[in-house]
């Protein structure tokens, strides 16, 4: 090789040395800015799945010290809590029994496992549900959210039948279904921004009404709407002809997904999004959310049962059974365990509800000898009756259902007074029993779950 | 055949595994042919070697000590092939039932479940004996433990390896302050090991 040549190798490899040198302190650098960062609030999210009154999921950008983070976050004002989870997830947990009056102050902190210091995060959290409702308008029916100092906000235009009333579990909308014409049904989906979780006080708020899309019109003679906690809907129609019924699932990103099922009745989802319950000839069938694709066989629950209610998500729920003799039971239904009759009577069951782990049951019962009159109970998980109430003068209307708030532990449903002529929302204190009327003339009245989540604490993502 | 090859490997990869083994074979094959018309000869000592442990391990198969591997591993489950709880309680394999608990870490969500599980013994130093799966996305250089917390009943001797069926309920303790899960077993029975002890 001649000097030069030489030389020129001899220079190329000190310019790849120093090259390598060059990235390999850059890394360094990187190593110890990473090192020393510290550690910070990736997303925070109203979980509705819970078996407390309210619960938030907590992402961290690595793994944290669980105790020190429960013990230096704070909320304000005060409520029994628990921090659960690992790594980088945690939940925060409001005990069951927690009254919510008002909206919540997050204050997180805590350090991460290297003993580095999460800066102060601040939050607001208001995890109350809203109140929606069709109200009886001059010259016809509207949908409408409650705002918490009261007032009413319009969510439809007026129509001139609200049939059914289905808020997403998810809290970013509401589905119903109108009447304008005979035989002419339409579900719409009034699409919501869930403003109950934020990072400036004031930009706490009721959701923000959406689009309206309209999701099923035509020549249809019924529609049946139920959502689960995912914010998934199922939406069932029929018309006239035969073999004209459509059933299908609009997933959270708005993708339609039909079901090829065989069912003799409405179908219910699971509120933690798993599976659905569909009503057979023989009793009750528990499909998973992908019944076509999925090979296992349905479980089936036979008998004589209608389903009553979801206990949250903790996959309890309370059936009604009619016997022969034309009594019926109320049972709870509990994962693994034959159902356990916690009721058993001949007065009409006009609605049930449950708390998340089915330990407080509430049934309106109807006896009609020797006058019509309505009987709230409240019974636990073992059919022991906590408390029982009438309502003088006033009786639970025709298709109410009973809507649990665990946040606040009340109750809603609609009420109407002898002669039918007054139809009121009716709150009612899960532990005392004692109710309110709300001043509107309602059809309808259903609870919409608090929702939203912050990412990067930026937006609000829909 | 044997099943050797599940106490190390997934069993997605087993066909690379024997594509693998036929195409050494065959090379082996062209350069045993071609040997003689090397200028290097094969030197016997490394082929003697070679065979000798080929034959050690056929002889003496691999044995591995799940236990001793997950007490030394990192705890961060690979995410599952199919999140999918619809299963009813009692048909959740231990490893769903870990996933479950993570995801939704709320004791009370799943307390008074029926729980049927079955997984070796996992001894951690200073930590009661938990009832674990190793999960694998390849093979056992990833293996990940999901242990569940046990009850042990009184007169329970659960040794670390040792496969077990449990059978029992799912209970709320408070550890440490902690409400955690723990699996109340109503029968505990020794099984033996899988012949797929690895789970996705």
């Amino acid at each position: 090789m001649s000097p030069k040549g030489f030389g020129s190798s001899m220079g190329k490899l000190r310019l790849l040395s120093v090259a390598l040198m060059g990235l390999g302190l850059v890394a360094l650098v990187q190593q110890q800015i990473l090192l020393r960062r510290p550690p910070r609030l990736r997303s925070v999210a109203i979980q509705s799945i819970r078996s407390g009154a309210a619960a938030l999921d907590v992402r961290f950008s690595r793994t944290m010290n669980r105790k020190s983070v429960a013990e230096n976050s704070r909320l304000v004002p005060h409520q029994p809590h628990q921090w659960f989870g690992q790594q980088d997830r945690f939940r925060l947990l409001l005990d069951p029994g927690v009254l919510i009056r008002s909206p919540q102050k997050l204050v997180l902190a805590g350090d991460d496992q290297r003993g580095l210091v999460l800066p102060n995060r601040t939050l607001w959290w208001d995890p109350r549900s809203y109140l929606v409702a069709v109200v009886v308008e001059e010259e016809g029916e509207q949908l409408k959210l409650r705002r918490k100092d009261g007032s009413w906000s319009p969510l439809s235009s007026i129509e001139q039948r609200i049939l059914q009333l289905e808020p997403l579990g998810n809290g970013e909308g509401v589905a119903f279904v109108t009447d304008n014409d005979p035989f002419k049904l339409e579900v719409l989906l009034r699409q919501l921004t869930p403003r109950a979780i934020s990072d400036q006080a004031q930009e706490l708020s009721e959701p923000f009404p959406g689009a309206l899309q309209s999701l099923a019109s035509g020549s249809l003679l019924f529609a049946h709407l139920s959502s689960n906690q995912r914010g998934e809907l199922l939406v069932q129609v029929g018309g006239i002809e035969a073999g004209s019924d459509r059933t299908w699932i609009r997933s959270v990103n708005a993708k339609r997904r039909d079901l090829n099922l065989e069912v003799a009745g409405a179908i219910r989802l699971l509120p933690d999004g798993t599976g659905m319950v569909v009503p057979s000839y023989d009793g009750l069938d528990l499909l998973s959310m992908n019944p076509d694709r999925n090979g296992n066989a349905p479980q089936s629950l036979p008998g004589s049962r209608e389903l009553k209610s979801f206990c949250s998500g903790s996959g309890r729920a309370v059936l009604l059974r009619n016997w022969p003799d034309y009594r019926r039971s109320i049972e709870l239904v509990i994962p693994g365990q034959p159902p356990r009759q916690v009721w058993l009577g001949e007065e009409g069951v006009m609605a049930t509800a449950c708390d998340n782990r089915g330990e407080n049951i509430w049934i309106v019962l109807r006896d009609a000898s020797p006058t019509l009159r309505d009987e709230l109970l409240l019974v636990d998980s073992s059919g022991s009756v906590l408390k029982r109430r009438h309502f003088p003068g006033w009786y639970l209307a025709s298709g109410a259902v009973l809507d649990v708030d665990p946040a606040t532990n009340r109750l809603l449903t609609v009420m109407t007074d002898g002669d039918g002529s007054k139809r009121r929302a009716a709150l009612i204190d899960g532990s005392s029993l004692e109710f309110e009327l709300l001043k509107p003339q309602v059809v309808l009245a259903r609870w919409l779950p608090s929702g939203g989540e912050l990412d990067e604490f930026s937006k609000v993502r829909r | 055949m044997s099943a050797r090859l599940d106490l190390l490997l997934n069993a997605v990869f087993h066909p690379v595994v024997a594509i693998a083994g036929v195409v050494l074979m065959v090379l082996g094959a062209i350069q045993l042919r071609s040997a003689p018309r090397l200028k290097t000869p094969l030197t016997p000592l490394s082929w003697l070697v070679s065979v000798a442990v080929a034959l050690l391990v056929l002889l003496f198969p691999p044995s591995p000590s799940f236990s001793d591997l997950a007490a030394n591993r990192s705890e961060i489950l690979p995410e599952a092939p199919r999140l999918s709880f619809f299963l009813p309680p009692e048909q959740r394999t231990l490893t769903e039932w870990v996933r479950l608990l993570r995801s939704q870490p709320d004791p009370d969500l799943h307390a008074g479940d029926p729980v049927r599980i079955s997984g070796f013994v996992l001894q951690r130093p200073g930590m009661q004996p938990q009832l674990a799966r190793l999960t694998v996305r390849c093979c056992l250089a990833d293996a990940t433990p999901a242990g569940l917390p046990i009850e042990w009943p009184a007169n329970a001797d659960p040794k670390p390896d040792e496969w077990l069926s449990i059978e029992g309920t799912m209970t709320t303790q408070t550890k440490d302050g902690l409400l955690i899960n723990v699996v109340k077993p109503r029968t505990i029975q020794s099984i033996p090991r899988p012949e797929r002890p690895l789970e996705p």
